[in-house]
């Protein structure tokens, strides 16, 4: 299968991968939108499920593939919220990193080094959610990464993408603000021709076959300095899920 | 892991009242704690002068820890909040009312014989709770993704967040390397359980004097008596000649002090004393530590704030914590903790100031302030609206109060 990684993006966040975990560091925000993202997911998937999230482990007895893992932020909190996790992501230092943070913190995940398309066939339709966060806007060929995607997911089972809009509004704040004023992120961290329209995306979905379900904006909110969900403003941030 | 450490998500310093309440909310939630008390609690605690006024909002903190049905018993109502002036020839009171502000009541005087044990035996009845008392936190290193904490009995404790609840003069917060140095009032409290003749009605009275405030806080009557607690702050000079006197003399000394509005009164514990002091720390949190209650402030108990306040800390950090939790969040993580240090901060700020600046002006001789203060409390008498403002930023509402003062749940 056709490989969606894009090898100049890999030696990019390779720079930076030891750093992962520092919250202040060049993977910031990310941490700091990583609560809300993770609150919503959490809502969608019990309700996906026909379940009500209560307790700690609301995600006992789920299957969850996160696509382009990174130093495994999303990974953690989803084996704390009790989902049998598996991280994979094409940066090998990340993924060192993942594992060694994840042993720190005593949690059982597992990580793999490699594409999504690398798990197929093996892994055809084995998991209740693959989630694919702040990733879409780094790979090289859309159409492919959401088939394989789709194809890791159980019939029935949930899709959750997270990325960038292709805004005026996502250029000001994800590249200008964020790598050139805020320099919360390096610079070059994101290029914005690669930002993702949610048209363009649900098209995406449905070639592969997929359902989109809700969608949801992030924002952030310079007052309390915490990013929250937004229902209407998504010209930035936003979260798609899909139903295979 | 090597089977020498014993793994928690919260470690708790401190077993008093902050430390087992927040033990209490957090081990219904499903977080894993362990409170590391350094003393030994005693068997039974036996009936002493030690009491708390507590407002609504910390009785709501207490229902939802799931105390409260076991010490209602013991507390007694405070319907009426009266202030009286007693500085002039003639005292100027000022009366606040409960139903002012269409409240039954502003909160329960409640023994610490009746609190302390609930509480113990709360955490002890809960099965995510560890309770290991005679030894408490001695060190701690931060490692990635956990603390180390080290105890003063050799153990080795790994933790996700340490919690300092242990004292005014918390190991934790050094080893954190947080500054907060305490300063003398000068003063000295005096504490003590009277039986009066007349009823107290529910009232509690708090005189000002030049030395400081006196204050009668409603108990519950026993089968023979009507019963009050008193906290008394006199400059330490003249509280250390009070304290030397023998208890029939005492007894009368106090007797002098409640003008006669509880009729005769007899000692029935008591006096216990002790200086008074304050400080504030500056920030409430370090990696994957967090500090509360009198870890973090301590002030004179003009006004009752001191652990109304502390429990605010409990409240907003089991809140934030469970919040995280929730989300699957690392609640050691600076992102966490610094939730809980911006809504915290300020209420702290606010309190240990405020009530600093009272007792500066209720404890001060000069004629001019004096007269502000007579003209001050005469004013807000007379106006309603302004009084009602008076009485909620002072008894009940605070900014950013949480859920948990508002009487929901975790």
């Amino acid at each position: 299968m056709k490989t969606t990684i894009d090898p100049e993006e890999i030696s990019h966040f390779a720079m930076d991968s030891a750093r992962w975990w520092e919250e202040n560091g060049p993977f910031g925000p990310l941490h700091r939108m990583n609560p809300v993202r993770m609150g919503f997911i959490r809502d969608e998937i019990c309700r996906h499920f026909g379940e009500k999230p209560s307790g700690l482990r609301p995600l006992a007895g789920r299957t969850v593939l996160d696509i382009g893992c990174g130093g495994g932020l999303a990974c953690e909190s989803l084996a704390r919220m009790g989902a049998a996790v598996t991280g994979i992501d094409a940066d090998a230092t990340a993924i060192a990193v993942a594992i060694d943070h994840a042993g720190q913190s005593g949690l059982d995940i597992a990580y793999r080094h490699g594409g999504a398309e690398s798990l197929l066939p093996a892994q055809a339709g084995r998991y209740d959610v693959v989630t694919a966060l702040e990733i879409v806007e780094h790979v090289s060929d859309l159409d492919a990464f959401v088939a394989s995607a789709a194809a890791l997911c159980k019939p029935g089972g949930l899709l959750v993408f997270s990325t960038l809009n292709q805004t005026a509004r996502s250029f000001a704040l994800g590249i200008v603000a964020a790598e050139y004023i805020l320099r919360w992120v390096p610079r070059g961290t994101h290029r914005w021709r690669k930002f993702v329209r949610p048209a363009v995306l649900a098209a995406a979905f449905r070639r592969a076959e997929l359902s989109s379900n809700a969608i949801k904006g992030i924002v952030f909110n310079p007052f309390s300095g915490e990013f929250q969900v937004s229902d209407k403003d998504i010209a930035v941030n936003y979260v798609m899920t899909a139903v295979k | 892991m090597p089977d020498a450490f014993l793994s928690t998500d919260v470690l708790i310093a401190g077993g008093g009242m902050a430390g087992l309440t927040l033990g209490c909310l957090l081990g219904g939630t499903g977080l894993s704690v362990l409170i590391a008390e350094p003393k030994t609690p005693p068997q039974t605690v036996a009936p002493g002068t030690r009491t708390v006024a507590l407002f609504g909002g910390s009785i709501n903190i207490l229902k939802a820890a799931g105390i409260w049905d076991e010490i209602a018993q013991h507390s007694a109502r405070m319907e009426t909040m009266r202030i009286i002036d007693d500085t002039g020839s003639a005292p100027v009171t000022l009366s606040f009312d409960a139903s002012e502000i269409g409240e039954e009541c502003f909160g329960y005087n409640i023994p610490h014989h009746g609190l302390y044990p609930a509480l113990l035996s709360r955490a002890k009845a809960l099965k995510t709770v560890t309770l290991l008392t005679g030894s408490g936190v001695q060190d701690y290193q931060i490692e990635n993704g956990h603390s180390l904490a080290t105890l003063t009995n050799g153990q080795t404790i790994r933790a996700a967040l340490i919690a300092g609840a242990d004292g005014r003069h918390s190991r934790v917060r050094e080893v954190a390397g947080l500054p907060c140095r305490l300063h003398d009032y000068g003063q000295r409290a005096m504490t003590a359980v009277i039986a009066h003749t007349k009823p107290h009605d529910h009232i509690s009275t708090e005189f000002h004097r030049p030395g400081g405030p006196f204050a009668l806080v409603p108990l519950p009557d026993d089968k023979d008596n009507h019963c009050s607690s008193v906290v008394w702050v006199e400059r330490e000079i003249d509280a250390k000649s009070l304290l030397s006197l023998d208890p029939k003399d005492f007894e009368r000394a106090l007797q002098e002090r409640t003008n006669d509005i509880l009729g005769a009164i007899r000692l029935l514990q008591g006096p216990d004393s002790w200086p008074l002091q304050w400080s504030v720390a500056r920030k409430l949190t370090a990696p994957r530590v967090a500090i509360l209650a009198e870890s973090a402030h301590t002030f004179t108990p003009l006004g009752a704030q001191g652990l109304n306040l502390s429990l605010r800390d409990v409240a907003t950090l089991a809140e934030t914590l469970v919040d995280a939790a929730k989300t699957g969040a690392d609640i050691g993580s600076a992102l966490v903790l610094g939730r809980y240090e911006r809504r915290r901060r300020l209420d702290v700020l606010t309190r240990v100031g405020g009530v600093n600046a009272f007792n500066r002006l209720v404890s001060n001789d000069m004629a001019a302030t004096r007269l502000m203060r007579r003209m001050g409390m005469k004013t807000l008498d007379h106006l309603p609206p302004l009084k009602r403002f008076a009485m909620q930023r002072g008894l009940i509402s605070a900014p950013d109060e949480g859920r948990l003062a508002k009487g929901s749940m975790l």
